[in-house]
């Protein structure tokens, strides 16, 4: 076992985590596994016009922007650990799966790229691969003692319990990531929901920090990661509208929730280019557009100064229609 | 009632069995054209794959030449593409412009459910009616296809004329039988008849093979014909995928499964969706058989071909085997398609002559 021979030579093991894709969604429970087994976790540099100009350059055969990202996002850790972490994820909800290029990025990875990939299975629909034999399939390589590897679990999946927790309180990713709320707003001007795929909305490269912005402006912020998952289903069931895909349901899910919602003022939807998957929910979206909503569509050539007029635009907007209430009101 | 089922053209006349073997009268399908394209395009969401587009303009054109029911394939496996929500939002997308009818995926094989299905449209249908009407139309489909091996062979045997008119006579001699006993012996009359003409042998010629999306491999419109500039450049052509496979009982694809399984796992360990785990198999599989090269057609935004088609340099690597790629959308030009191929195929025979 090479994993043996490294840990015996008493060097830690070196286990790189990409900052892209799933790792928006489960980064405290991988994190918190592999350091708990007594490896050492790097994860990569917040993405930068480096990575994705690697990416773009390693990886341009009419992909999507997320696994453009990818590929840049191991390039960055490539040279500096032993092993990467990722895994195939099929499905994280029974009856809905994750896009088709996404379940295949470890293999399209594999084919392009010279590199040491982790890649256990995760799919709920199957009893063998839950996320906890998942983690066993790679942890045994480690340390062979299951009492280790058990304990290391429980503590991870406490560690992501608490990380969601904290999301459906109201946490952006940041914040219920290292559990201090960065922008609290006792008395918001407007409310904005932004709702996406988790890895577009948090990656702050392409949003081009737009939470930041946004609380400066005294704007409270929602995401589409608010929800948890019985909420998303529970809301789809209720309008008979789910989908295939989970992204696209928890993305459409939301859509309908925040439109509900009287203390919102407006949506923003950010997609990547190209996005399939999602190119089908919208459609439906359309049906529950109460509120002023904006489709943001990025890609790797996207400009700030683009990006950030229409947001200003869209505040701007949204200031007058509360102006012209107030005044109907008085 | 009238009804249409969207499959693509070649199989209109299975398609048209199957629906009024189950008691429905089948609405003619316009073929693929520029105009159902363009009316398909208009009213899709921007990054929808192609062949939502396509189906979408054929829905929307047979509604008006009176189609009360569409009937459109869905996903019959656990994992699928977007073919999954092809008749929701499409049904969807036609309702709001305020026109009623009816909608219904084809999501599932099993009998029982296929027969509550098609019963709420005729509630007199029996199962073994279904039965009947599913192995007519399937028996014709895979006649259909042995038709068109045959018009290929012929092609470069004799020439496009007497190929033509071969492809003809049996497409109407299939669409005329109406028994399943006289469709056997047609298949034993139509290997007959085959055998009349001049052969081929494969071995001399240059071979190419075809692989990619079910719908485009398919499809002579949006494949732009590929099949017979292929064939009058003289190049045996294999084609990677057929319709009946969606079609095909449990115990074959069992065994189809297993093979793909074999092949494809060192490149793709998931059956990502749809099939692209096929293509991948495909590829291998030819480069083994010591074909000169491959084509990969993929239609623009399809997710699981694009996966593929992302793993395939690696295998051409592996087995030193030229692609081809070429994604099709709706602004794929004549000239340029032509030019890529007629290129592709000069350089395979240059390099098949060094050898």
């Amino acid at each position: 076992m090479p994993f043996l021979a490294l840990q015996m030579a008493n060097n830690k093991v070196r286990v790189g985590i990409p900052r892209s894709l799933f790792y928006y969604n489960f980064a405290p429970l991988y994190e918190t596994f592999f350091k708990e087994m007594g490896a050492e976790v790097i994860v990569s540099h917040k993405t930068s016009k480096q990575i994705i100009a690697d990416g773009t350059n390693a990886g341009n055969n009419e992909l999507c922007l997320p696994i453009k990202l990818l590929y840049g996002h191991v390039l960055d850790l490539k040279d500096r650990v032993d092993y990467i972490f990722l895994p195939y994820i099929i499905s994280t909800h029974k009856g809905s799966f994750i896009c088709p290029k996404l379940i295949g990025a470890p293999d399209i990875i594999r084919a392009n790229m010279e590199v040491k990939l982790l890649s256990p299975d995760v799919d709920v629909n199957n009893i063998y691969s839950s996320t906890y034999s998942a983690l066993k399939e790679v942890a045994i390589a480690i340390s062979a003692n299951p009492m280790t590897i058990y304990s290391a679990y429980r503590k991870a999946v406490d560690a992501q319990r608490k990380f969601e927790g904290r999301l459906q309180r109201g946490f952006l990713f940041e914040e219920a990531y290292t559990g201090r709320k960065k922008h609290s707003l006792v008395n918001p001007k407007h409310s904005i929901a932004i709702i996406g795929h988790s890895y577009v909305l948090n990656d702050e490269y392409i949003s081009s920090g737009l939470f930041s912005k946004l609380a400066k402006q005294d704007i409270a912020i929602y995401t589409s990661d608010a929800f948890s998952d019985n909420q998303v289903y529970s809301t789809l069931k209720k309008n008979r509208r789910q989908t295939h895909w989970s992204f696209g349901d928890r993305v459409l899910a939301s859509a309908i929730l925040y439109s509900e919602k009287n203390d919102i003022d407006g949506i923003i939807y950010i997609t990547p280019f190209s996005c399939s998957a999602d190119s089908l929910v919208t459609e439906y979206m359309q049906d529950h557009r109460k509120k002023p909503f904006m489709t943001i569509t990025v890609d790797e050539h996207a400009g700030d100064a683009g990006f950030l007029t229409r947001v200003e635009a869209f505040v701007d907007i949204i200031q007058r229609k509360a102006n012209r209430t107030a005044r109907v009101t008085d | 009632m009238k009804a249409s089922l969207f499959v693509v053209d070649d199989a209109q006349i299975a398609t048209d069995a199957f629906l009024r073997g189950v008691g429905l009268e089948p609405v003619r399908v316009q073929p693929t054209n520029r105009k159902v394209i363009l009316r398909g395009v208009q009213n899709s969401p921007e990054f929808a794959c192609f062949p939502f587009k396509v189906l979408l303009g054929k829905v929307m054109e047979a509604l008006d030449d009176g189609a009360e029911l569409c009937i459109m394939p869905g996903n019959n496996s656990q994992v699928s593409c977007q073919l999954a929500d092809f008749a929701r939002v499409q049904e969807h997308i036609i309702r709001r412009t305020g026109r009623s009818f009816e909608m219904m995926a084809l999501d599932t094989l099993h009998p029982n459910k296929l027969l509550s299905k098609f019963q709420k449209y005729n509630p007199n249908l029996t199962l073994q009616q279904l039965t009947r009407s599913a192995i007519m139309g399937r028996q014709k489909l895979l006649l259909l296809e042995i038709v068109e091996d045959c018009y290929r062979n012929i092609f470069i045997s004799e020439g496009k004329v007497n190929a033509e008119r071969f492809r003809k006579l049996w497409r109407q001699k299939i669409d005329g039988t109406e028994s399943l006993i006289d469709l056997h012996f047609l298949d034993n009359a139509l290997l007959d008849d085959y055998a009349s003409h001049k052969g081929i042998e494969p071995e001399k010629l240059l071979r190419i093979a075809v692989i990619g999306d079910i719908f485009c491999l398919n499809d002579r419109f949006v494949n732009n014909n590929i099949y017979e500039r292929l064939l009058t450049q003289g190049v045996h052509v294999r084609q990677g995928i057929r319709i009946s496979i969606m079609l095909s009982n449990p115990l074959n694809r069992m065994i189809k499964e297993f093979l793909i399984e074999k092949k494809a796992e060192r490149y793709l360990k998931h059956n990502v969706a749809s099939y692209a785990k096929n293509t991948i198999k495909e590829a291998v599989e030819c480069a083994e058989e010591g074909y000169d090269g491959l084509i990969h057609i993929y239609p623009f935004n399809c997710m699981p071909e694009i996966t593929a088609r992302n793993i395939l340099p690696k295998v051409s690597k592996d087995y030193n085997i030229p692609i081809l790629y070429l994604p099709m959308d709706e602004q794929t030009g004549d000239a340029g398609f032509t030019t890529r191929i007629e290129a592709f195929v000069d350089l395979i025979k240059m390099r098949k002559a060094r050898k």
